[in-house]
């Protein structure tokens, strides 16, 4: 118990948010759960300060009513503070903890070839010549489903690529 | 015998004249000859042909001027040819509109440069095309339709008593589009190209005449210059109209109305 | 008028035909589907 109140102790709040780079819905997740930390530790601390032991001798001599006083004390003395099971919940924080790990590295694997992806793309578009320079012919050589697509639409007759006027407008001049 | 003056007819620039000749006595009495017009409609091929093929921008894919007059010449005639035909199986004369248009083009402009020759102010030339085109479409119709063709010149809903004088017109009609097609693209080309003619030999007596008369020949001058710039017009607006009635010829014989 | 002449009229005719139907080749086999070329090129470009 000792243990983990020091670790909770040991977090550091305010930069938890900025150093992950928190934002939006977790950000405000993460204060909501400080909030409750928060909370929960000064309600310990409050009730831990007030008084346990209650002077039962001294109401004895001062009520009349003994039945009162000796059913109270045995009440009092029967009174068991309740002993919650947190190993279960711990438990399944724990599981909880690892099924968000787990994922947590698969977002991560993923951002990384997504990031592959795009340093390629990149560098792609810095070693491409500008789009002025760019024929038909490059473009057709890393797409050669293009020269079929066209042979097909001459074959068939037809001398317009469908959607072309759509997206680039018609410059007919009638 | 010295203040002899050569009066040159209007119509002398439209002479047909044998540049070059090869009279060979093989297979039969064959001649061959270049004449001012072959030579003509020669340049006029090769230039359609080379600016067809070198005015790409390289091929690339963002137009120059030249690559974006010539798509703008692509997309005129395809919608000419969409509108006028049928918006899917009317592409297929497509090429055939495109090649027509740009070869009585440039004949028309080559015609506009002073001292060349105007190919298609031949009513031989602009009648052997619209015959041609005019047949054609009739044999298409024939071939798609059979003898229903012949519906082409029954209107919709005539009354029984007018039809033979009907068809008659109709059928009248359906033949002079042969001769109404070349006509009008040579009677224009001709008729400009007189008048400037007739116009600029009138203008050089005025101002050959004097001092006075040589500003006074100014005006006329201006005159014939706004008319090439007319003439200019006409040539381009003659070749769509050539195009456009040749298509929508096709579309009768396909459609029969 | 001389083209009224059977040898010129010929000759005319023959030139005319023979220029026009070449052309029609050559612009229909290579020339006009490289604009559909061009333009299918360009679809393609605009939709990456």
């Amino acid at each position: 118990m000792a243990a983990t109140r020091s670790a909770a102790l040991k977090i550091d709040w305010a930069n938890l948010g900025t150093k992950l780079g928190l934002r939006g819905n977790t950000a405000a997740a993460l204060a909501n759960f400080k909030k409750r930390n928060d909370d929960a530790r000064r309600k310990v601390q409050v009730l831990s300060e007030q008084p346990q032991t209650v002077d039962f001798a001294h109401y004895r001599g001062l009520l009349k009513n003994q039945d009162v006083i000796a059913d109270i004390e045995k009440q009092f003395n029967a009174f068991q503070p309740k002993k919650y099971d947190v190993q279960r919940q711990i438990k399944a924080i724990e599981a909880f903890e690892a099924q968000a790990v787990k994922s947590a590295e698969e977002t991560k694997g993923k951002v990384d070839a997504e990031l592959r992806d795009l340093e390629k793309t990149l560098k792609n578009i810095e070693s491409a010549r500008p789009f002025e320079d760019l024929t038909v012919e490059e473009v057709v050589a890393a797409r050669p489903d293009i020269d079929k697509r066209v042979e097909q639409l001459v074959s068939k007759g037809r001398w317009q690529v469908p959607g072309y006027q759509e997206k680039f407008g018609n410059l007919s001049v009638l | 015998m010295s203040n002899f003056i050569n009066v040159i007819s209007p119509l002398d620039q439209f002479e047909v004249r044998n540049l070059l000749s090869l009279d060979a006595p093989i297979l039969g009495n064959l001649s061959l000859s270049l004449t001012n017009i072959g030579l003509y409609l020669t340049i006029a091929g090769y230039l359609v042909f080379i600016i067809g093929l070198l005015s790409s921008n390289n091929n690339k894919i963002v137009p120059n001027a030249w690559s974006i007059s010539q798509e703008s010449i692509y997309a005129t005639v395809h919608s000419i040819v969409t509108g006028q035909i049928n918006e899917k199986n009317g592409q297929v004369y497509f090429p055939f509109m495109y090649v027509l248009f740009v070869f009585i083009l440039v004949n028309n402009l080559i015609g506009m440069v002073p001292y060349s020759f105007a190919a298609t102010s031949h009513f031989i030339l602009t009648f052997s095309l619209s015959f041609t085109v005019v047949l054609g479409a009739t044999i298409l119709g024939f071939s798609k339709h059979g003898l229903k063709f012949f519906s082409l010149f029954v209107p919709a809903g005539c009354p029984l008593a007018l039809l033979p004088l009907l068809v008659m017109i109709e059928f009248i009609s359906y033949l002079a589009r042969n001769v109404s097609l070349g006509l009008r693209l040579a009677a224009n080309i001709l008729s400009g190209h007189m008048l400037l003619n007739i116009l600029s030999g009138f203008t050089y007596n005025i101002m050959t005449s004097g001092f006075l008369f040589f500003f006074l020949g100014l005006f006329p001058l201006a005159f014939i210059i706004a008319f090439s710039g007319l003439e200019l017009g006409i040539a381009f607006i003659q070749a769509q109209v050539f195009v456009v009635l040749s298509c929508s010829y096709i579309k009768d014989g396909l459609d029969l109305h | 008028m001389p083209q009224l002449v059977p040898f010129f009229f010929v000759n005319q005719v023959v030139f005319a035909f023979a220029i026009f139907v070449m052309l029609i080749y050559v612009f229909s086999k290579y020339i006009l589907p490289r604009f559909v070329r061009l333009f299918a090129t360009r679809l393609f470009i605009s939709k990456l």
